[in-house]
């Protein structure tokens, strides 16, 4: 048998924008785990790997979660780089089960973040912010991207209305996801309209968070989808540059390269949207052209973008975030997208990206999957 | 509050880095010291107006500031502190604070 890592499988559960007090970090990823394993036609039994991303779920840990799960693992992670945590679970469970440490790996994201849990979340995100931003008070991660997209809007000479096309785009897309929290369709003037959190940025530009979780099935094997390239590059600047570019921009040669293909040929893209200025930025890191050119190509709907309709109207579930391109990108490359399919989509780019380990993320990493 | 944000700077190669590090992060020396920044200017700034639950009842200005030495502080700034603006830097509990020089 081929011992080249497959997705076999992916599962989300629904989201919730106001989950009721029983509800618990853990049900949450149980259920993705299960859904990812079902569509993969699997059960908990053949399952010999596990990697957990979430910050809700302390004081457990993966273990904990295995333990609740009944999962014997021979390969067990803990994720801790949020939105860049799937694309960094994948890149060692691919490993694992080339190399033998695991048969059959199971990776899930998610979380359950009530307002008060986002809050304390956000002010002790990490030591720095903890004693430099907390007591500012920053209020989370929003200003630091109001600062970001005004540098942004200055030296590329955008407007409002420019990050709204990617705003409106993606919830055209979550008309068509009945799992999008936000589908109603949202007009320019709406969006020009809308409440400011910390101007530039209005609500529309700002993730909902929901609740939920996202798995994938991960396995050597020579059926499913193939992990073509995939790479990582985090702290890529110390957090000494001005956030215009993410690590992406120095690793997007190489990548294409090992994918042997061009941006031009993929058919499916899910970037790390937790701001609308963050998709133009990774998409020019990425090659996939210049500001403007990209602008076009969502405006057009030529670029099949966030088909989910992203983090931003499908909603953000805490470090569940890029698992949820990752799982869009297998469920368009599988044909199971529903009303939103791409037509033979073969080729899919997930990014990730975050930890804001300051004053912008800290991890950047993609991955590209193709249905042989 | 008090005078200025304490940053580290390397004493090998120079380089000043906020917020302060363990290793210098254009070198990789450990040799670094606390300095004291007092003075910088305000390239970017922002109004913050709503956070998770609801409206603020009072917004927060709150501003990227280049440092004098080196190094870029996210700041609250006082009334009068605009993008381009020399600014002077308080410590208040931690938050570095911009006031017009």
């Amino acid at each position: 048998m081929s011992r080249t890592a497959r997705i076999l499988g992916a599962g989300q559960t629904s989201y919730v924008r106001r989950p009721d007090e029983t509800l618990r970090t853990r049900d949450v990823l149980a259920r993705a785990a299960a859904l990812a394993l079902a569509d993969a036609g699997l059960g908990p039994g053949d399952v010999d790997g596990l990697g957990v991303a979430s910050f809700s779920l302390a004081p457990d840990r993966a273990i904990d979660l295995s333990v609740q799960l009944g999962l014997r693992v021979r390969w067990l992670m803990d994720a801790g780089t949020g939105g860049a945590s799937a694309i960094d679970m994948l890149q060692h469970a691919r490993r694992a089960v080339e190399n033998g440490d695991a048969r059959c790996v199971v990776l899930v994201a998610g979380d359950v973040l009530r307002p008060s849990a986002q809050l304390a979340l956000t002010n002790a995100y990490n030591a720095a912010r903890q004693a430099y931003l907390a007591p500012i008070p920053h209020g989370g991660a929003n200003s630091l991207f109001a600062l970001l997209t005004t540098i942004h809007m200055e030296r590329n000479g955008l407007t409002r209305e420019d990050y709204g096309e990617i705003v409106i785009a993606q919830r055209e897309w979550a008309g068509k996801n009945p799992n999008a929290r936000y589908r109603e369709p949202l007009a320019i003037d709406e969006y020009l309209a809308g409440a400011v959190v910390a101007d530039p940025l209005v609500v529309y530009d700002c993730v909902p968070v929901v609740a939920g979780g996202d798995a994938i099935v991960v396995a050597a094997g020579d059926s499913g989808l193939r992990v073509r390239a995939l790479a990582v590059n985090h702290n890529w600047d110390s957090q000494e540059q001005d956030g215009m570019e993410t690590g992406l921009r120095a690793i997007a040669e190489q990548f294409w390269r090992e994918a042997g293909v061009t941006p031009a040929d993929v058919d499916v893209v899910s970037v790390y949207d937790d701001y609308p200025v963050m998709v133009l930025i990774q998409l020019v890191d990425l090659g996939f052209g210049a500001v403007r050119e990209i602008l076009d190509a969502v405006r057009t709907r030529r670029l099949a973008l966030n088909t989910s309709g992203g983090q931003l109207a499908a909603g953000q579930t805490g470090a569940g975030g890029g698992m949820h391109g990752v799982v869009e990108v297998v469920r368009q490359l599988q044909g199971a997208a529903g009303e939103r399919q791409v037509a033979e989509a073969r080729l899919g780019l997930a990014t990730g990206y975050g930890m804001i380990a300051y004053r912008y993320g800290a991890c950047a990493n993609v991955v590209l999957v193709e249905r042989p | 509050m008090t005078e200025g944000i304490a940053a580290s700077k390397c004493l090998d190669c120079g380089r000043q880095t906020f917020p302060p590090r363990v290793w210098c992060p254009a070198c990789g020396s450990a040799n670094l010291a606390e300095v004291v920044v007092g003075a910088g200017a305000v390239t970017e700034s922002t109004v913050l107006r709503r956070v998770v639950g609801g409206p603020l009842d009072e917004p927060v200005r709150i501003g990227a500031v280049q440092l004098e030495g080196g190094g870029i502080a996210i700041a609250r700034l006082e009334q009068g502190c605009d993008s381009g603006d020399a600014v002077q830097l308080l410590d208040d509990n931690g938050a570095p604070v911009a006031r017009p020089r």
